[in-house]
């Protein structure tokens, strides 16, 4: 970046701190987070619905709106997958496990506070490390060619290997399942269909939101009302006050709490940014990856089964990357995620050309993004905070009155995502799958991951071996690719050793 | 017994809804007058080259009092969208918005579920360009100098370009023709992979809209050598960069963005959106706004639409069947 201006910095001060941007953050944090808290309406969305007020907002106001709704809808995803099992959005799926185990627990409120807490420090983080190494760390993304990003494609999926440590078996299996599920389609290369069984919606493959929200929510949703059915009275009735599941006072989150969970919370922070900066990975994958490397680290023995620093390390990595996906964009002008696509359109339509010179030609424009994405992250713990009773008091909501509804927001939450009535069958389809692992006990994880990283690398792994004419030393060829196949192989090693170790204890 | 009996509202709710929604895109109305509000369907997620062009054109139509809303419906390379809006009801007011590549040349390449003859033509408003570049300190500084250099060092370069099998790949290979130069064609996932590629040095070449490689161009971390814009020569955005035509090259990419109405569709809707477009074609303010993302504001009334596309359908698209089969053959 050219040097510090300091007059474009306080001109950029003086619009953010104003109380119409204000405003219009406030307005887009509180829209983030309510649809991303309804299941299946990822926040690209809300996004998308707000993109139209570029033609008539001036940039300041129309930034903080959207910067705001995608603040919000990325912390508003941990709201139902913490309360109800139910990933508001697809980054928040890793949240789950842990987040519903301590919901169900009586702890759902301590969760949500470290959801919230720790999206706010991972999203600070991000935008600490977007404003003040936006340049260096923008210049790696590039250096990210099809060699090296086979090598870092490969270090994810051999996360699989962590998430199989208690039962291998399932968990091959599992990975098995969510290779299948992420080939159907179009192959990438010669266009040629595979496992669509000849149907054409299918040719664009499994789609990533219905199978999230399916793969969920929908065995939670016929667990409670089997039980609703099995037993009306116990499910309460309309009209009903909200019945007590937990303690009236429930104790929310303390320091002490908040501080044993460090590790997941710094992973989280330095997992999130990294990939968020990277062209494709995402936030889904950023947690999966931040949950997999904290589990190996962390103390908590009741890590997947219900522990904070599990909310922590997945959430504090998904809102990482909301600073950090703004850095090849605003390096090179080349949206690295379909989210900074919609930003980057914000700023065309609102006459700012995004590319390399942006810095230098908008100096103002890019300090006042780098002070809304800061600035989002207070706002997003305020209102987060106010919003905390209102969702701890939503989980006591009689069960035949709750899970109903939420099978209405469902099936519309995956309507809306394509706007394709075939997505709510492939929601049940994923329903399922998810089914029948919660009934064989299967882990999701190396599903989920499996079902990500797969697509990016096949991709990259063909691209490399069509660019290198078939030369398997194409993936040595830079230290980039190098350190990353060390690492690989030193984490296997490393993971396989501490199980064994584990086990033996045992 | 409350709880069970909102339960089984609620259920019953959930199936009104999805059928509801299954027929949300179906409603039919009335047809009497020219429609005042329309869905305009972009086939590529929000954000790209298309949905910009999409968008700026509901924001001008809007000042002809046509509410246009945008919905994109990403898949399968806009085909997905295409068929949706072909097997909406006449005036239904769901338009698509799409080029060639969805129309004539995916249909061309296996069963999409639709044809070109599905639809009727409105308007070509937007004519995207796009250009072939090369990597920050190649050894090559014109088209011509790039196939001397792959003609003398066969097997090195590397073209990045769009995808593997489509339209594009076939337009890189009508430029640089492989069975007479030894270079190798990657299929990346896009615009924007092109551009991180070719400024990382992964690959020699890429093919990518001009308005990508524009700002990159300027800050000299890539090279346009050529564009390939079919409905003029020479694009404002880059005056200097020459057409592919200009080198005796048939390269010039079929692109053009027009809107197309399923069959049927009330012919004073068609001639009232039609209308508003060729005004909005001569509006300064939204040519330099199309100028801006690379794209050539350049109007085709409905019948000069279909023309243009037949002759693509004619003229192009068989050259490219051969070309997929060889391809797909591995020849």
């Amino acid at each position: 970046m050219s040097s510090f201006n300091v007059d474009a910095a306080l001109a950029a001060v003086s619009i953010v701190f104003a109380l119409d941007t204000a405003l219009f953050i406030m307005i887009g944090i509180v829209v983030g987070i309510s649809v991303g808290a309804l299941p299946g309406l990822a926040h690209s969305l809300p996004i998308a619905l707000v993109l139209p007020f570029s033609f008539f907002l001036p940039i300041h106001q129309t930034m903080g709106l959207l910067i705001g709704t995608y603040q919000g809808g990325t912390y508003g995803g941990s709201i139902t997958a913490i309360s109800f099992g139910t990933p508001g959005t697809p980054g928040a799926a890793a949240t789950v496990t842990d987040g519903y185990a301590l919901t169900k627990q009586g702890k759902g409120k301590k969760a949500l506070q470290m959801g919230l807490y720790a999206s706010v420090v991972g999203g600070i983080f991000g935008s600490i490390v977007l404003i003040f190494l936006v340049v260096p760390i923008g210049q790696m993304a590039p250096r990210f060619g099809p060699g090296e990003l086979t090598a870092l494609y490969f270090l994810a999926l051999s996360l699989v290997v962590v998430f199989s440590t208690e039962n291998p078996g399932k968990g091959i299996l599992s990975a098995g399942i969510g290779f299948f599920l992420a080939v159907i389609g179009r192959d990438i290369i010669t266009g040629g269909l595979r496992f669509t069984f000849g149907i054409r919606y299918m040719q664009s493959g499994f789609p990533l939101v219905p199978l999230l929200m399916g793969f969920f929510a929908l065995p939670e949703l016929i667990y409670q009302i089997h039980g609703v059915i099995r037993d009306p009275d116990k499910a309460g009735k309309v009209g009903d006050q909200p019945v007590e599941l937990h303690s009236k006072t429930e104790e929310g989150l303390g320091f002490r709490e908040m501080w044993r969970s460090w590790r997941g919370i710094g992973i989280g922070s330095v997992v999130g940014t990294f990939l968020g900066a990277l062209p494709g990975p995402g936030a889904t994958l950023a947690a999966y990856t931040s949950y997999s490397v904290t589990g190996q680290f962390t103390k908590d023995r009741n890590y997947g089964k219900g522990s904070l620093e599990g909310v922590a390390a997945a959430e504090s990595a998904n809102n990482a990357t909301c600073g950090a996906t703004f850095i090849p964009l605003l390096t090179f002008g080349i949206p690295g995620s379909s989210i900074s696509a919609l930003l980057m359109a914000a700023l065309i339509m609102e006459g700012v050309p995004v590319g390399p010179r942006v810095v230098v030609d908008h100096t103002q424009v890019v300090y006042t993004l780098f002070l809304l994405i800061l600035v989002a992250n207070p706002f997003n713990l305020l209102f987060g905070k106010l919003l905390i009773p209102v969702f701890t008091r939503l989980t006591k909501i009689p069960s035949a009155v709750l899970w109903p509804i939420i099978a209405v927001v469902l099936v519309i939450g995956t309507y809306a995502y394509n706007s394709r009535p075939f997505d709510i069958l492939m929601c049940i389809v994923a329903g399922l799958i998810g089914y029948f692992y919660k009934w064989f006990k299967l882990p999701d994880g190396p599903l989920i991951l499996a079902f990500l990283v797969t697509p990016l690398f096949e991709a990259s792994f063909r691209q490399a071996l069509t660019i290198s004419r078939g030369n398997w030393m194409f993936f040595l060829g830079s230290n980039i690719s190098r350190v990353l196949w060390v690492v690989t192989i030193v984490a296997v090693i490393f993971f396989v050793v501490k199980r064994k170790r584990h086990s033996e204890e045992e | 017994m409350y709880g069970k009996r909102f339960l089984i509202a609620m259920v019953v709710a959930s199936l009104v809804v999805a059928p509801g929604l299954f027929a949300a895109g179906q409603a039919e109305v009335d047809d009497a007058a020219a429609a005042d509000e329309i869905t305009i369907v972009v086939g590529f997620g929000a954000g790209g080259s298309n949905d910009l062009s999409a968008r700026f054109l509901a924001e001008a139509l809007g000042r002809h009092g046509i509410t246009a809303n945008v919905v994109n419906m990403p898949g399968g390379m806009g085909t997905e969208a295409a068929y949706y809006v072909s097997t909406q009801r006449p005036n239904s007011n769901i338009f698509m918005w799409a080029h060639p590549l969805i129309m004539l040349f995916e249909p061309a390449a296996g069963d999409r579920g639709f044809t070109i003859h599905d639809f009727e033509p409105v308007g070509t408003l937007a004519s995207p360009t796009f250009a072939v570049g090369s990597k920050a300190g190649a050894p090559w500084d014109t088209l011509d100098e790039l196939i001397q250099y792959i003609q003398d060092n066969p097997g090195e370069v590397v073209l990045g370009g769009q995808g593997e099998g489509n339209m594009m790949h076939f337009i890189a290979e009508l430029i640089l023709d492989p069975s007479e130069l030894d270079y190798t064609y990657v299929g990346l996932a896009g615009g924007a992979d092109v551009a991180l590629n070719l400024t990382g040095g992964h690959v020699d070449l890429g093919h990518l809209s001009l308005a990508a490689a524009r700002p990159l161009h300027e800050d000299g971390d890539l090279t346009v050598l050529v564009n390939t814009q079919i409905l003029i020569e020479r694009d404002p955005l880059m005056p200097e960069i020459p057409n592919v035509i200009e080198f005796g090259i048939d390269g010039q990419e079929p692109h053009p963005l027009a809107l197309w109405a399923p069959q049927g569709t009330s012919q004073a809707t068609i001639e009232r959106i039609t209308n508003a477009m060729a005004e909005i074609a001569q509006d300064s303010a939204f040519v330099e706004r199309y100028q801006g993302i690379g794209i050539v504001a350049h109007y085709l009334d409905p019948d000069e639409t279909w023309e243009f596309f037949m002759d693509v359908e004619e003229n192009m698209v068989p050259r490219y069947k051969a070309w997929l089969e060889d391809y797909l053959a591995g020849d």
